[in-house]
Parts: structure tokens; C-alpha cells; sequence
């Protein structure tokens, strides 16, 4: 489940990112069937909605399930996908509401609590060592918080900052007016960090 | 610049350079620049967050979905109504009768299928859903039949019993072959919490269940069985469930 280079992998991505007109022609292609053209779009977003479905059901079965079934229906819906929003845009909206549906038939059928559903004690962070943590327990660290976090800020920093979606992007994943992605985004930073301020060590006299 | 304008260009401009007018209000004021420093380690940190490994078969097992060819375009809405009405001239309606019937009396009751008679009349008189689906009738089922059929005149469900099949490939084909005629998997509840038998429903344009039907029989060479399950469907839609070990 953990990888070595999170930032490289992403970067990789980047650089291939498609042209809007590129995006067009596989668009096109898939809808006449072609099996490259498939193949491309696998090729380019097996990734991106794994890893999302992952951090968002925190469980590699479940989220290989959701991932094949946003595929299925991405391969299913590609003939009737009018290009409103961009083809990645698109498909992060599937993936995610793929893995929130399998998400909450999960709770509705264990009756199982997310721990920030479970009380106002488990709202409270837990309680952490006070010796100065090496980086690689800081990450664990990061992820724990932000597994704690309650589910809509933790989709949006999953989105926004993991996944690193453009606030713009993030507005039409989530259906949300851009404005509400920014404050809901900056708000979910600023609680992050409020959980983990012990453990953060801005340099002094650093403005850049 | 004040505190306010300050953190949220910080806040907007996190993970790129900061604005000059931002970077010497930070020289000044000590609040905004723990609110940047800080923030932008936590940027940092959610950046090196290790990245999900990929099950390297989950690829390669998308990659050979097979695209379902292109569908001509059905009119919609109040265009499609009237399209109903128009089709509904007196020898339209006739011919739809006469089609009905055919439907009824041989197509869906062909002499060579071996179905018990309970499953054959399910088509010709409907039963309520409950009673067919005891628990005894099911056993009874499942020991006479691999497939089952379940197809009601508004809203058919096509239920096919795969745990007596050891043939691993039969099974994914198919699955296959659903997902290429246009099958959508259902949003199901995981397995997690849920005993064995495992059920893979699919939701398929109804036009289509005749002939995956036909296909399904190919693959599948015992004998179907029918019979009915009440579901809120729209009426152009219909089911397949797939029932694994």
C-alpha cells in the first residue's frame, strides 16, 4: 500500500497531461470503440481514482472494487459524456462518489462509527508523544489527523492537496461553487494544522 | 496589506511562490508568518504522503474491459411520448399484439427447454415476488437448475447461480460479457460484513436481455428457470445477478 515517491509519481503525470484537444480525440475514440483508446484512459487514471478511492476507504480490497467500478461506469457512460467538464474532472466525480457510496453502505451495514462520529471524545486529538518526530512517524502522523478528520474536510484536502486538483477542478468534482471550495479548503488546512501544530517546526525568520 | 488579505493570498498561493506584497508584510508581522511557515509544511507534508501502490493485475484487468459499441441516440422526454403515440396506429398496434403473443406463447416458453412448469407460468401469470422466493423454493432451485430467470412483463431480473461452476474463466467471461453488453454493476454493499453467497447485480438496457439471455444460454448450457423478483425499475431497465461461492 505505500509507495516511495508519492510527488515523482505525480509529477510524471503531469508532464503527460493531456491537450484539450488531445483529451477530445481519446474522448472520440472511446466513443467509437476503440480498444486503445481505452487503454489510454486506464493507462492515465487507474492511479489517480485508486489512490483517491483508497484514502477515501482507507481499505486496498474495497478500494479495488470501487476503482473497477468507476471504470465500468466511466466505460459504460463515455458515449453519453458531453465534455462539460474535462474528462479528469469527470472521472474524479465518479471515482469519488463510488467510493462514498460503498463507503456508507459499509457503515449502514456494520453500524460502525467513523471515530469522528463516535463522541466529542474522539473528536479530541489523541495524544501524541512529546518527543520531536522523525519525518517518517510525522507522516504517519499527518495521515492519522487527517484520517480523523471529519469527512468533509478530509475529501477536500484528499482532493486539493493530495491529489493537488486546481481549486477550479475541485469546484466541478465536487459540485460546489468556487468560492465554497476555497473556504472549505482553507478551513480544513487551518484545522489540520491547528491538530498538528505541536509537531510543526516552522524555521524562524523563513518568509519564503 | 492587512493579517486578513495576507493569509488568504497564503492560503491561495500555497504550494507556488508567495506574492512580493505578501512577503514583506510577513517581514513585519509575526502571526502571518507562522500562518505561512506552518502552512506550508503542512502543504508539503500532505504532498509526501506515500502514494497508493497499485495491485498490478487491477490495470491490466480494466484494460481489457471491452468498450460496448456505439448506440444510436433514443429520443427523450415528451419526443419520445409522442413517438409512442404515433407508433400507435391501429395496424401498429396490431402488429404489437400480435408480437405480444408470439412473445408469450413461444419465444419466452420455447418446447426445448426443460424449466419446470412453476417457472414456465411465472411469464404467462404473474406471481407476487415473496412467494416465490422462499427459502425452500430456492433450494429447490438452485439443486434443479444452474441458472435462474427471473423476468417480470415491466421489470425483468435475470438471476444467474454460478456456485456450482468451478470453471474460474466461464465465470469471467460471463461477467464479461455483461460489462460489453452495456451491464453497469449496481452499488452494492461490501462483502465485508455480509456471508457468502456473493451477489454482482448489474443493471442492463432492457432491449439488451433477450439477447445476453440467448448468450448467457450458450455459455451456460443447463437449462433456465424462471422466476419473479418485484423491483422499482424503470421500465427500460432490466437486472442481472450474478450469485457466486
Amino acid at each position: 500500500m505505500i509507495g516511495t515517491n508519492n510527488t515523482a509519481m505525480r509529477s510524471i503525470e503531469n508532464k503527460s497531461s493531456l491537450t484539450a484537444d488531445g483529451e477530445k480525440m481519446l474522448i472520440a475514440a472511446c466513443q467509437a470503440g476503440e480498444r486503445q483508446a481505452w487503454q489510454e484512459v486506464v493507462a492515465r487514471f487507474t492511479r489517480p481514482v485508486y489512490a483517491t478511492s483508497l484514502r477515501i476507504l482507507r481499505n486496498p480490497a474495497e478500494a479495488e472494487e470501487s476503482t473497477q467500478d468507476t471504470f465500468v461506469k466511466v466505460m459504460s457512460k463515455i458515449h453519453t459524456f458531453r465534455q462539460e467538464a474535462s474528462l479528469s474532472t469527470w472521472i474524479y466525480r465518479i471515482a469519488m462518489h463510488t467510493a462514498l457510496n460503498r463507503l456508507e453502505a459499509w457503515k449502514r451495514k456494520t453500524n460502525r462509527l467513523r471515530p469522528e462520529e463516535a463522541g466529542a471524545a474522539a473528536a479530541e486529538p489523541r495524544p501524541l508523544p512529546d518527543q520531536i518526530v522523525e519525518q517518517g512517524q510525522l507522516l504517519a502522523l499527518v495521515q492519522q489527523t487527517l484520517d480523523d478528520l471529519p469527512e468533509e474536510q478530509r475529501l477536500i484536502l484528499i482532493l486539493g492537496d493530495i491529489e493537488g486538483l486546481p481549486y477550479a477542478q475541485l469546484a466541478e468534482v465536487l459540485e460546489i461553487p468556487l468560492g465554497t471550495a476555497k473556504s472549505r479548503l482553507h478551513r480544513a488546512r487551518a484545522l489540520l494544522r491547528d491538530k498538528l501544530r505541536p509537531h510543526l517546526t516552522p524555521r524562524c525568520g523563513e518568509n519564503r | 496589506m492587512n493579517c486578513r488579505a495576507c493569509v488568504e493570498l497564503i492560503q491561495e498561493t500555497l504550494g507556488r511562490e508567495l506574492p512580493e506584497v505578501c512577503a514583506h508584510h510577513l517581514e513585519t508581522c509575526p502571526a502571518c508568518r507562522f500562518e505561512y511557515q506552518s502552512l506550508r509544511q503542512l502543504h508539503s507534508l500532505l504532498r509526501q504522503l506515500p502514494a497508493p501502490e497499485l495491485a498490478p493485475e487491477l490495470a491490466a484487468r480494466l484494460a481489457s474491459l471491452s468498450l460496448p459499441p456505439r448506440q444510436p441516440s433514443r429520443p427523450r422526454g415528451a419526443w419520445a411520448w409522442s413517438g409512442v403515440w404515433a407508433a400507435l396506429s391501429m395496424p401498429a398496434l396490431a402488429s404489437a399484439l400480435l408480437l405480444a403473443l408470439w412473445w408469450n406463447g413461444e419465444k419466452l416458453t420455447p418446447p426445448e427447454r426443460t424449466a419446470p412448469p412453476s417457472s414456465v407460468s411465472a411469464f404467462a401469470t404473474p406471481q407476487p415476488g415473496p412467494a416465490t422466493r422462499s427459502p425452500a423454493t430456492r433450494k429447490k432451485r438452485g439443486e434443479a437448475a444452474l441458472a435462474h430467470v427471473a423476468i417480470r412483463p415491466r421489470q425483468p431480473v435475470l438471476r444467474v447461480d454460478l456456485r456450482s461452476m468451478d470453471d474460474r474463466d466461464l465465470v469471467e467471461q460471463i461477467q464479461r460479457l455483461i460489462l460489453s453488453s452495456g451491464g453497469v454493476p449496481e452499488e452494492r454493499v461490501p462483502e465485508l460484513a455480509g456471508p457468502p453467497p456473493l451477489q454482482q447485480v448489474f443493471v442492463i438496457p432492457r432491449q439488451k436481455l433477450p439477447s445476453i439471455r440467448q448468450d448467457l444460454q450458450r455459455l451456460h448450457p443447463q437449462p433456465l428457470t424462471d422466476e419473479e423478483e418485484p423491483l422499482p425499475e424503470p421500465e427500460e431497465q432490466a437486472r442481472i445477478i450474478l450469485i457466486s461461492k
